[in-house]
């Protein structure tokens, strides 16, 4: 009997101890959790702090960024906040009346139907997509030509035209005579600060090049001695246009830099007919010799070839290749303020639909029973009612908008594109330029930290803190506020 | 009533004698036409109705906008969708592809790809992340609810709240400044570099690298979703609990947990959701290469790069001027698609039926 209860007693002791040490476990679990969380949310600040200080200063907060490697010459953040601001402003101008209409549609149009789940569920769909989907969605639906009111024009014709002919005359000393860029524009390379001289090899060495050193770029091209005019289509020349435009646009250059080297036009002249160029040279004149053409697509829409020579008094005809080329397109941009803000409008409904849902469901039925009662119609109860007894969760509710588009990224990146300035007409800031600034692509906070960031181009991780900085204090006020605004109604309410 | 009719006469008259100027018949027509009962009752009916066929226009955006997000993702898309079928999903080696797709000419663009390495990546990272972040996530969750006082866990729920809202960007910077580089001195070594170098070139930037980061990141929403479960708990169930003298963390385990299954579960969902669609902060520390985990590797495959789906969309979207890449970059942003509205509709019947679930137990 005895021995019986001692094993009872010893049973028991067991289970307590087993008790106590889950019991302790469990809680140290649950503490080093809770101490994770709590550090890691310290540590963020304490990074951003530590890296972002040294470089906040009002003169950070008030000038431009600058692309410069040079830490004392890249600018502060004006534009990136101005940017997050801009998109902020647009993104709730245009979520609010959606997400408001569509929360009262869900809370006090209760009748059931297609139409009532098809809403219910595009909501919920849309909370889940993710933001980088939206975004590449936006990108394809404001592309299109029609959308070009929202961003700029863009014309693939002209702009893809990128690339340079470059013309030399041979000599006692090469010359660069003309060259053509992507704008078509053609311009002498005296422009440029550098004389030609016969030392190739300091390519190879950099590291010993200094200004003011010369040097050589063009003395594979001297190994032929064979005329007097070479001409080279170089880089990237995108045959995204049209043939007819592509044969003016090559004749206009190459007349152009003949022009330039006082060559007279009565020698060498190129004329474009109907999408062939035609290149005559008089009887007078040297026979002209295509040099090595660095780009296959010209080559093969000219028909070219390398080291083709044209003789005294004969002419040539280039047709364009037609079926090489892609018929050039007209498109919008799909990069802008507008685009932006409105892809950040979508992205944010869902989750203010939800917060203004909550925020008119917690409205007391009495109020709506009452101005019910009362011969209020059903509108006039929710305009005069509900949206006043509301209030609060409301602008909570677009809070919490504005915090998920001042924090988001991935959207802005597609959306608004890399470029740390702001791109429209300059200067930004003055009243007529407004909306071209909007049409244009700029940056936010949020695009610049992560293009300052080793992740992206500009490598400057202090300057990319100071601006989480301002970020993380900006998105801080926002949440005292929305708190603040809480407590007020708490108060209020009772 | 009968002025209008009696006034239309008059007018009549009027026009018959002599011609009278242009806005006065305007005039006269709008007073004619608001003096008639009949039109104002119409007016006052159009009106009443006005704001309702305002707000079901409204509510209609969402609609289309959902529409709208499949129709275009799905026609960028299937080109390669349409080429590349079933091996879309079932072969790897994106990072070859994708530069081939670049080079490739306009005419003949390349258009097979397979995904299998980035969906691979998607899934280990979020799995694993979702894993880290529902344990921390609980066990904040019960501190919040259980273990503090009234003051100290508003504290807490604020700066959980804080942490949900700091931007994804800010993670990924103090991850690439912090994390790569704890990662890089912890465990990457020359040997294991040299030992694995024919597969992958080992770095701080890395799958571990990439769950850590998203491990915090998804965190909040567990732990927020987590708190409001408990607190629905009923405090009966509880009392009933420590009535039979169980201890305090025992009554956790055994009838709060077990009772906010359905909001963990929620949380959980959620959390993947972000985590599948997480793009900058993952792509600043993954790595940037989408390889398969191999069972070999072990440990290993945690110091080895990756690339999720929507990374790999960021990754490469400065070379989406090709027709190729714009394409297989849709493709990914697909899956990504179907993927989140499965989820999100999935965290909905799962709700649907916990709580119908709840019902029948009470």
């Amino acid at each position: 009997m005895t021995n019986n209860k001692h094993n009872d007693n010893k049973d028991n002791q067991n289970k307590q101890k087993k008790h106590v040490i889950f019991d302790i476990t469990g809680k140290a679990y649950s503490y080093i959790s809770m101490a994770m969380i709590i550090c890691v949310f310290a540590f963020i600040l304490i990074v951003t702090f530590r890296y972002g200080l040294g470089v906040l200063s009002p003169r950070f907060l008030i000038t431009e960024p600058n692309p410069s490697a040079l830490d004392a010459e890249s600018g502060g953040i004006l534009t990136p906040i101005i940017g997050t601001f801009i998109l902020t402003i647009i993104g709730i101008i245009i979520a609010f009346p959606l997400a408001l209409a569509t929360a009262i549609y869900l809370c006090f149009y209760t009748k059931k139907g297609i139409f009532k789940t098809l809403v219910k569920s595009a909501v919920d769909i849309l909370a889940g997509i993710p933001t980088i989907v939206i975004a590449l969605a936006a990108l394809v639906i404001f592309t299109l030509p029609q959308m070009g009111i929202l961003s700029v024009l863009v014309d693939t014709r002209v702009n893809s035209l990128s690339g340079t002919m470059l013309i030399y005359k041979y000599g006692e000393e090469s010359e660069v005579l003309g060259n053509f860029d992507d704008s078509g524009a053609v311009y002498n390379f005296d422009d440029f600060d550098f004389d030609i001289s016969d030392d190739w090899d300091v390519w190879d060495d950099w590291d010993n090049w200094d200004e003011g050193d010369e040097f050589d770029m063009f003395e594979n091209l001297r190994e032929t001695e064979l005329s007097e005019i070479y001409i080279v289509f170089d880089d990237d020349l995108n045959v995204n246009i049209t043939a007819k435009q592509y044969a003016e646009t090559v004749c206009d250059a190459f007349n152009q830099a003949l022009m330039n080297s006082g060559i007279s036009s009565e020698k060498i002249t190129a004329e474009a007919e109907d999408g062939k160029v035609i290149i005559k040279v008089s009887k007078t004149a040297k026979p002209l010799i295509f040099y090595a053409s660095t780009n296959e697509a010209v080559e093969e829409a000219l028909g070219i070839i390398p080291g083709e020579t044209i003789n005294p008094g004969n002419q040539r005809e280039y047709i364009i290749n037609a079926s090489e080329m892609v018929a050039g397109t007209v498109r919008s941009y799909g990069r802008s303020f507008l685009v932006c803000g409105i892809t950040m409008a979508v992205m944010i409904l869902p989750f203010v639909i939800k917060s203004m849902e909550e925020a008119l469901k917690s409205v007391p039925a009495l109020y709506i029973d009452g101005a019910l009662a009362l011969g209020a119609t059903k509108w006039r109860t929710i305009y005069k009612i509900v949206l006043r007894a509301a209030r609060d969760g409301l602008i909570t509710g677009v809070i919490l908008g504005m915090g998920r588009i001042i924090g988001d990224t991935a959207i802005v990146w597609l959306t608004l594109g890399g470029s740390i300035r702001m791109t429209g007409n300059q200067p930004w800031y003055s009243v007529p330029n407004w909306l071209s600034t909007l049409r244009n692509s700029g940056s936010t906070l949020t695009t610049y930290i992560y293009y300052t960031s080793p992740a992206g181009e500009g490598n400057q991780f202090d300057v990319a803190f100071g601006a989480s900085l301002v970020l993380i204090i900006i998105i801080i006020l926002l949440n005292i506020t929305a708190a603040a605004i809480g407590k007020a109604g708490i108060k209020q309410h009772g | 009533v009968t002025f209008g009719k009696d006034y239309t006469k008059h007018r009549n008259n009027i026009i018959s004698e002599e011609a009278i100027p242009p806005s006065y018949e305007i005039s006269g027509f709008l007073r004619e036409f608001f003096m008639n009962t009949h039109n104002i009752k119409n007016i006052k009916k159009i009106t009443a109705s006005l704001p309702k066929i305002i707000i079901y226009f409204l509510s209609a955006i969402s609609i289309a906008v959902i529409a709208f997000i499949f129709i275009f993702i799905f026609y960028k898309a299937f080109p390669v969708i349409k080429e590349s079928g079933i091996s879309l999903l079932t072969k790897s080696g994106f990072d070859e592809q994708i530069q081939e797709a670049f080079y490739s000419s306009e005419s003949d663009p390349m258009l097979m790809f397979g995904l299998l390495g980035l969906i691979t990546g998607t899934l280990v990272t979020t799995l694993s992340a979702l894993i880290f972040a529902s344990l921390i996530g609980i066990g904040s969750a019960i501190i919040i609810c259980e273990y503090t006082s009234r003051r100290i866990s508003s504290v807490l729920i604020a700066v959980v709240r804080l942490l949900a809202s700091v931007p994804s960007v800010v993670f990924g910077l103090i991850g690439i400044i912090t994390v790569v580089p704890f990662i890089e001195n912890l465990f990457v070594t020359t040997d294991g570099q040299i030992e694995y170098l024919e597969y992958f070139q080992m770095s701080g930037r890395n799958l571990l690298a990439a769950t850590v980061v998203l491990t915090f990141m998804i965190v909040p929403m567990v732990v927020s979703l987590t708190v409001d479960a408990i607190r629905a708990v009923s405090h009966t169930h509880k009392e009933t609990g420590y009535a039979f003298g169980m201890s305090k963390f025992r009554v956790i385990y055994k009838i709060i947990l077990p009772g906010s299954r359905s909001g963990i579960i929620a949380g959980v969902i959620l959390g993947a959701g972000r985590g599948i669609g997480e793009a900058i902060a993952v792509s600043m520390v993954c790595g940037g290469i989408g390889l398969i985990p191999r069972a070999s590797f072990g440990f290993v495959n945690f110091l080895a790069p990756t690339l999720p789906l929507a990374s790999a969309i960021v990754n490469k979207s400065e070379a989406m001027g090709a027709f190729a890449v714009e394409s297989a970059l849709f493709a990914c942003g697909a899956i990504l698609l179907v993927i989140g509205a499965m989820l999100s509709i999935g965290a909905k019947i799962i709700e649907k039926r916990l709580r119908k679930q709840a019902g029948y137990d009470e």
